[in-house]
């Protein structure tokens, strides 16, 4: 009887484990979205620029323009390693998540990780530095290293069960701090607008190269329809980007309530099977960004 | 917000020189006088674009001076913007009128 009864403990917490693993891996690398909107807007730049340069009839003035589109790119490429804590952090939540309910044992290597806990401590201490309004709970790095220094070799073992469930209850709050600060990211005034400039940059530029060149090609209105498309797509894929940063929070609160027992697994399970056909929707259009051929 | 209408300014002034190089007979010193105007508005421009997006990634928050810089920068370049444009107005006319009146005497 009791074996039947532990046996069917162990089914459920094998269960969450596995729901805890699959919501780690669909917002693994979520910072990446960011990053391409910021690289999507770099080529657009670049490609209108070229045309803008090609409008300019002084030929020192045609060369001062490339060399300043050149160092723009240079520029625009080191951006994204300096894109916002916020998104670093859940990155490295995700990371944390994946590596506790992975099925390989704990080995030397894993217990490294210890220190990736106080990487993730720091990390959430850099955002409270920078960040003007609330801050973002500490100690979560710590609650990461608990778990890994019980030292069993499978997550499923009773104690690291129990701080497994402690961790993803307790970032629930990180969780959505970090969704908020996202999403006003992508809501931002200043990211609308620098799309927004480059949908008139382009027209502007086409406007000058259209003016001093006689005769545009079809290559040429080819190039414009595709940089104008391609604005506009990045217009979509910010609001689509705000609902899943949306819907991830709602996710996540949802799969700590299933954990702490507030919530059946079955209902949490259908709308987490939602949030992660959502995720691969939005990881496909991303993946559709094509590299210009200015590159 | 200033920034905002900073760019739209700039889009204004580059509109407006667009109009006077598409006039046709414009002298070759006027055309590289327009084309100059026109590159330093773009890289007004690009200035712009830089402040915007350290902005965005939070770098400008723990970068007072560097932001009041651009602030001020881009209050300058607002009225300069301005007057350019004006200028612009009214030379575009100016050619426009010339044009007109050497068409009349054809």
């Amino acid at each position: 009887m009791f074996s039947l009864f532990l046996g069917s403990c162990l089914t459920v917490s094998r269960e969450q484990g596995r729901m805890v693993r699959q919501f780690a891996k669909s917002t693994e690398n979520f910072s990446v979205f960011p990053l391409k909107i910021g690289s999507e807007l770099a080529c657009i730049r670049e490609g209108r620029g070229i045309y803008y340069a090609n409008s300019l009839t002084e030929p020192l003035l045609h060369l001062a323009e490339l060399d300043a589109i050149f160092k723009e790119r240079m520029n625009d490429d080191r951006l994204p390693g300096r894109v916002g804590v916020a998104f670093k952090v859940l990155d490295r939540y995700a990371d944390g998540l994946l590596q506790l309910t992975s099925d390989a044992p704990f080995t030397a290597r894993s217990r490294c990780m210890v220190r990736f806990g106080s990487e993730m401590d720091t990390l959430v201490g850099k955002y409270n530095q920078v960040s003007e309004g609330h801050h973002l709970p500490a100690g979560i790095g710590t609650a990461f290293a608990a778990i890994v220094a019980e030292g069993t070799n499978h997550f499923l073992a009773g104690r690291q069960y129990q701080l497994l469930r402690r961790y993803v209850i307790g970032a629930d709050t990180l969780v959505s701090s970090v969704c908020a600060e996202m999403l006003s990211w992508l809501s931002s005034e200043t990211l609308r607008q620098l799309i927004q400039n480059e949908e008139t940059g382009i027209h502007e530029s086409f406007r000058f190269f259209f003016t001093k060149r006689s005769q545009p090609t079809i290559e040429c209105d080819r190039d414009y329809l595709d940089l104008m498309k391609r604005v506009e797509n990045l217009n979509s894929l910010r609001l689509q980007t705000m609902s899943a940063v949306r819907d991830l929070a709602v996710v996540h609160r949802k799969l700590a309530e299933a954990l702490s027992g507030k919530r059946t697994l079955q209902e949490t399970i259908e709308q987490l099977t939602t949030f992660y056909s959502e995720m691969e929707h939005l990881r496909n259009l991303f993946d559709t960004l094509k590299h210009p051929k200015y590159n | 917000m200033q920034k905002e209408l900073t760019l739209s300014e700039i889009r204004l002034a580059q509109e407006e020189i667009a109009t006077s190089l598409s006039v046709d007979g414009l002298d070759r010193s006027m055309v590289v006088h327009l084309e100059q105007t026109s590159f330093h508005l773009r890289n007004l421009e690009r200035l712009l674009v830089a402040a915007m997006e350290k902005e965005l990634i939070g770098e400008l928050k723990k970068e007072s001076l560097a932001l009041n810089a651009v602030t001020e920068e881009m209050a300058r370049a607002a009225v300069q913007l301005s007057v350019l444009t004006g200028v612009l107005r009214k030379v575009v006319k100016m050619v426009g009128q010339i044009i007109d009146m050497l068409e009349i005497a054809g």
